[in-house]
């Protein structure tokens, strides 16, 4: 028994690693912008399609190419639809996220079928490795490295480069930021696509684990949100280890208590704005409240 | 002009609609049962407008009330009485003390943080809901309301729009009243209410309370439409339902919700029989109004006819009340030695930086202070502490001396 | 010069005006929906409800195009008349009931049919019967539909959850008598869990484990890591959709593909589609199959007729739509009548020879579509984009078993009552 729930621990750090990786885009989108993005899940789903369509032409690139698409996508629709809002009502934003949900969600539709596409994990992937008490499986320790490359990458072009320091700036003052000559609208367009972006990888390398169907997209907004809010809406740090306190609570709650395995993603999110609405690690910031 | 204005009171304009609509809407095809949904509909979406558009809180619960509430109606129904009247009136007070309960649990947070709170409730009633099959029918629905009174679909319409009317019209009222307009000060200067003495988390409370109570109204009364519950409107996919309705409509239009309800009911009745991919073109179309015209359809028409302003109320200014409540004059009871504002120990400070420390100031009636300080903002800061702009200031007391007030306490 | 101008003034008004006039057709088309034309009384109309989009989109397509087939089938007249199906969306069960409404009362339609999910179907069946109109469920499997809920005006053509259990169950005991279970979180799924327990209980079985999972779950690794755990001869899960799409994918990359059988109450051929050649497989109960040799020429001409139009071969679903479409329409025929309790009467006697390779019926005291199962096997060797099975057995062998499979009439328990 002891051996099945260190596994299932471990199972659960990959799961909360892959909800990380959606959910900080939306933290970062969050941060920057304020806009609560409702269409996460769509570029999430995006991106497993963009990857299923170069998988023919690009092989392996695909991983590669499918979230910079996505991005560049994000950056479209944030020049063209999002940024006549900023000087408006705030609530604006967030319904006009939720209308490109619908659409895109039903453009996938269109475009790619409503069935599901098959989608397998590459050859030199398959199986699993069993190490003492743990099994964990190629694919998902493929993932586990990959992710947390891509989180570190990101931790550095935060916290080391200039351009990362203007995205902290403007999360906490975009006015102030503004104020001192920077570009805020290229700013945003810039950080929406790589919010986006990150979602997009994170749909490519779910694909092969969950069903490529245009409702993947749901199944992805919601544990986003939930991570993104028991973490603080707009910390880096809070994202990450809200990310895998999830994902090692629903794989502990299927070991025990199967049923509820959703419902105890919700319900700790609701203790956390309870008792401490900036999350974990986030911050109190006026603006939010 | 304004004589014309006054003869087209929303709540009249609002019953010629639901009058016509039963049998319009044959006419281009839908079922005249939608004109039904589109009433309940439309009291759904101005409770949740009460939030939105009147107080300013963002809540994504407002599903939870609706789907609650049908089924507190619906379970009356099958276990306790056929009688529908008594069903719906149990639901409408079940949902206001649930609003109440909810409420206060919920209100104590702000902002996004409210928002995400009343999303993560409606997620959890649903999965409660869909789950309790023995209870509620799970995902089969609730079976077995009946409908014993109002059978033929038109009489039941003229019941439901009757009834949606005098709730209208008790809306109307309110937003009117000493209570509605507090509500609108809090959406507009949320601080400024609060620091005129008025308990901005009661008034917000009652606000909660109302519009849970309207909304389980407009769900009760869908139970017996139907003669079923079913779990689906408590979902979160379901959650945005209102907020399309009161986008497309206008938020800030009393009548908003009304058109919002007839445009979103009657185009995904319309466009989901022409195509398979409606939702495309309604995406679409959400997208265009809310890029093009924010306050909705209602925006659109006011535009046209020149007058692009907010109807949340009638555009008379309300009549000067015999006597302030609140506030009284300070003036005749000071003595000129007397300080009027009491600053003691004020210290303010983000992160490492310091704003303003041991601030200790005493200001007279009568005289004129001028405050020094090493920048502009740090004086305005000063000031700001000084009449409770910020929340977080610790360390500070301030005294208003004046016979007949209470101390402000912290605001 | 003058009149020439005056000419080509005139003449551009009358091409200005000719355009105008177009538009306004074109507009008008666009809006047939809106306004009812004349033309509408003299067509047959069948009213079909099936998913638009959600997450049953695929077998909305399919039995859209399987009826759509039908009509085909009729050279798109019966009675003389032409025959139109008007297709409206079936996303939940209160606007289910909306379309419901709108085909009986505006699009006056002689039947209806459809209806994937039991919630939806449930919801429209106290419509058709207080309108009076045939309506005939080819998709859910919630055993009230024949059972303690059922009306005079329905039929249904889907296999409820007891045969399905009782056909697939002989073949997979064989394995072993030590089962696992998982389950989506809801009554469907629960009653799948019951009903299949209890055969294996009785049959001197055990359940090591049952587990439910949310509807909507994307991950099961960690059920799976429980099930590996206990090691089962047999899975059975009450899962369906891309839900079990995902579990398949999943199985398959912890390395359990064929290491114990799988079965479910259902299955769609989408979802095994989707999971891909290396995922898929399992041992499930299925209603009919494009493929296979109990195929009747008559249901193997519908799969190619299907395979031309649509370029990709009929799913079940499309079956059950274009069997459902079929029976109204040869129902039409033969009473010469677009009455419905015409139609029901013939409905209650008549035998469909022809489509499998016994003659089906609907039984006449509950609806049911009596009908030989097939127990369909997903292939070793997946080496063609959709055949994925091989039939290997039907169940039951003989045709005068049929009714007793279903279940007696007391078993039943349908209050039919009249008309």
């Amino acid at each position: 028994m002891a051996e099945l729930i260190v596994s299932q621990i471990v199972n659960g750090l990959v799961l909360g690693f892959l909800y990380v990786l959606i959910a900080i885009g939306l933290s970062i989108i969050f941060g920057m912008l304020g806009v609560v993005n409702f269409a996460h899940g769509v570029f999430f789903a995006l991106g497993a399609y963009f990857a299923l369509s170069l998988r023919d032409t690009v092989g392996p690139w695909a991983i590669v190419l499918a979230p910079i698409f996505v991005g560049a996508a994000g950056m479209l629709i944030e020049s063209s639809l999002l940024r006549p809002l900023y000087s408006k009502e705030p609530l604006l934003g967030l319904f006009m996220t939720f209308g490109i949900a619908l659409f895109l969600e039903e453009l996938i539709r269109t475009v790619w079928g409503a069935g599901g596409r098959p989608f397998d994990p590459p050859g030199m992937l398959s199986g699993f490795i069993i190490w003492g008490p743990v099994l964990v499986t190629k694919y998902r320790l493929f993932v586990l490295v990959l992710t947390a490359a891509i989180l570190f990458a990101l931790w550095l072009f935060l916290q080391r480069t200039r351009y990362g320091r203007i995205i902290r700036a403007g999360s906490r003052d975009a006015e102030m930021v503004s104020m001192l000559g920077i570009n805020l609208p290229r700013v945003f367009t810039f950080v929406f696509g790589l919010g986006t972006a990150l979602a997009g990888a994170a749909g490519v390398l779910a694909a092969p684990l969950w069903s490529v169907v245009p409702s993947m997209a749901e199944g992805a907004i919601m544990p986003a949100f939930v991570v993104v809010t028991i973490g603080g809406l707009g910390s880096f740090g809070g994202a990450v280890v809200s990310g895998l306190l999830v994902g090692v609570s629903v794989a502990l709650t299927i070991q025990f208590w199967p049923a509820a395995s959703s419902a105890v993603m919700y319900a700790l999110m609701v203790l956390v704005l309870l008792l401490r609405p900036r999350g974990l690690l986030g911050e109190s910031w006026e603006r939010f409240e | 002009m304004s004589g014309l204005r006054r003869v087209l009171h929303p709540i009249l304009i609002a019953a010629v609609v639901f009058a016509v609509l039963p049998f319009a809407l044959p006419r281009f095809g839908s079922a005249g049962t939608l004109a039904t949904e589109i009433a309940i509909y439309t009291l759904y979406a101005m409770g949740f407008n009460l939030l939105l558009g009147y107080t300013g809180l963002v809540s994504f619960g407002a599903s939870a009330f609706f789907g609650t509430a049908s089924y507190a109606a619906g379970l009356a129904s099958v276990h306790v009485t056929a009688n529908p009247f008594l069903c719906i009136l149990f639901g409408t007070v079940f949902a206001a003390a649930l609003g109440l309960v909810l409420g206060a649990i919920i209100l104590r947070r702000r902002g996004i943080y409210f928002s995400l709170l009343t999303l993560a409730f409606t997620q959890l009633f649903y999965e409660i809901a869909f789950k309790w099959t023995d209870f509620t029918g799970g995902e089969n629905g609730l079976q077995g309301v009946t409908r014993p009174v109002l059978t033929s679909n038109l009489a039941y319409h003229f019941f439901v729009a009757a009834v949606v009317l005098v709730a209208m019209y008790a809306i109307w009222r309110i937003v009117h009243s000493p209570f509605g307009r507090v509500l609108q000060a809090i959406r507009d200067n949320r601080q400024r209410v609060q620091c005129l003495g008025y308990n901005v988390a009661n008034y917000q409370l009652g606000a909660f309370v109302l519009s849970a109570a309207v909304i389980g109204l407009a769900g009760s009364l869908l139970t017996f439409l139907i003669q079923s519950v079913y779990a689906d409107n408590l979902s979160w996919q379901h959650a945005g339902d209102p907020v399309m309705m009161t986008i497309l409509g206008g938020i800030h239009h009393f009548l908003g919700p009304l058109w919002g309800s007839i445009i979103f009911i009657v185009l995904s009745d319309q466009l989901s029989s022409m195509t398979e991919h409606w939702w495309l073109f309604f995406g679409a179309l959400l997208i265009g109004f809310i890029l093009l015209s924010p306050e909705g359809i209602s925006g659109i028409y006011l535009r046209l006819i020149g007058s692009p302003r907010w109807t949340l109320t009638a555009e008379s200014l309300p009549p000067r009340p015999a006597a302030l409540g609140l506030a009284t004059a300070i003036g005749t009871h000071a003595a000129a030695t007397d300080p009027v504002l009491t600053v003691r120990d004020l210290n303010k400070r983000f992160g490492s930086l310091i704003v303003a420390a041991n601030v200790n100031l005493e200001v007279r009636a009568g005289t004129l202070h001028e405050l020094c300080g090493a920048t502009v903002l740090g004086r305005a800061r000063l000031t700001r502490s000084s009449v409770g702009y910020w929340r977080s200031v610790t360390y500070f007391t301030v005294l208003l001396a004046t016979a007949g007030m209470a101390s402000f306490g912290r605001c | 010069m003058k009149t020439n101008v005056s000419m080509d003034r005139r003449t551009l008004l009358k091409t200005a005006a000719a355009a105008g006039a177009a538009t306004a057709a074109g507009v008008l088309n666009l809006k047939a929906p809106f306004v009812m034309t004349a033309r509408a009384e003299e067509a047959i109309k069948l009213g079909v409800l099936l998913p638009k989009s959600g997450p049953y989109t695929v077998q909305g397509e399919n039995g859209h195009n399987g009826a759509q087939v039908a009509v085909d089938d009729f050279n798109g007249h019966v009675l003389d008349r032409p025959i139109q199906i008007v297709w409206l969306d079936e996303p939940n069960p209160q606007t289910t009931q909306q379309n419901m409404h709108k085909l009986v009362e505006e699009e006056k339609v002689v039947a209806v049919q459809g209806g994937i999910s039991s919630g939806d179907v449930l919801a429209i069946m106290p419509i058709a019967e207080r309108a009076k109109i045939l309506l005939i469920a080819t998709g859910p499997n919630a055993t009230e539909i024949t059972g303690k809920n059922c009306n005079r005006y329905t039929f249904r053509v889907d296999l409820p959850n007891k045969v399905t259990v009782n056909t697939v169950y002989p073949s997979l005991k064989e394995y072993g008598k030590k089962w696992y279970f998982v389950s989506a979180s809801y009554a469907w799924g629960i009653d799948a869990y019951n009903q299949m327990k209890d055969v294996l209980v009785k049959d001197g079985g055990t359940v090591l484990g049952f587990d439910q999972a949310p509807l909507g779950t994307t991950d099961f690794s960690s059920y799976i890591l429980k099930l590996r755990q206990a090691n089962p001869d047999v899975v059975y899960v009450g899962i369906g959709g891309s839900d079990l799409t995902n579990f398949l994918k999943q199985l398959h990359e912890i390395g359990m593909t064929r290491k114990m059988p799988l079965s479910s109450p259902i299955i769609n051929d989408s979802d095994l589609w989707a999971a891909g050649p290396e995922a898929a497989f399992g041992t499930f109960p299925k209603l009919w199959n494009y493929t296979g040799a109990h195929n009747t020429p008559r249901s193997q001409q519908f799969a190619e007729t299907y395979q031309q139009k649509n370029g990709q071969p009929p799913e079940v679903e499309a079956w059950q739509d274009w069997f459902g479409t079929t029976a109204i329409l040869t129902a039409i025929k033969e009473t010469k009548s677009t009455d419905s309790r015409q139609l029901i009467g013939f409905l209650e006697q008549h035998k469909f020879e022809g489509y499998k390779d016994m003659p089906i019926f609907f039984r006449d005291f509950d609806h049911q579509l009596i009908q030989p199962t097939l127990v369909a096997s997903v292939k070793e060797k997946i080496t063609e984009k959709y055949d994925y099975f091989d039939i290997t057995a039907e169940f039951p062998k003989e045709a005068s078993q049929l009714d007793a499979f279903y279940g007696s009439q007391q078993e039943i328990g349908c209050p039919l009552g009249s008309f």
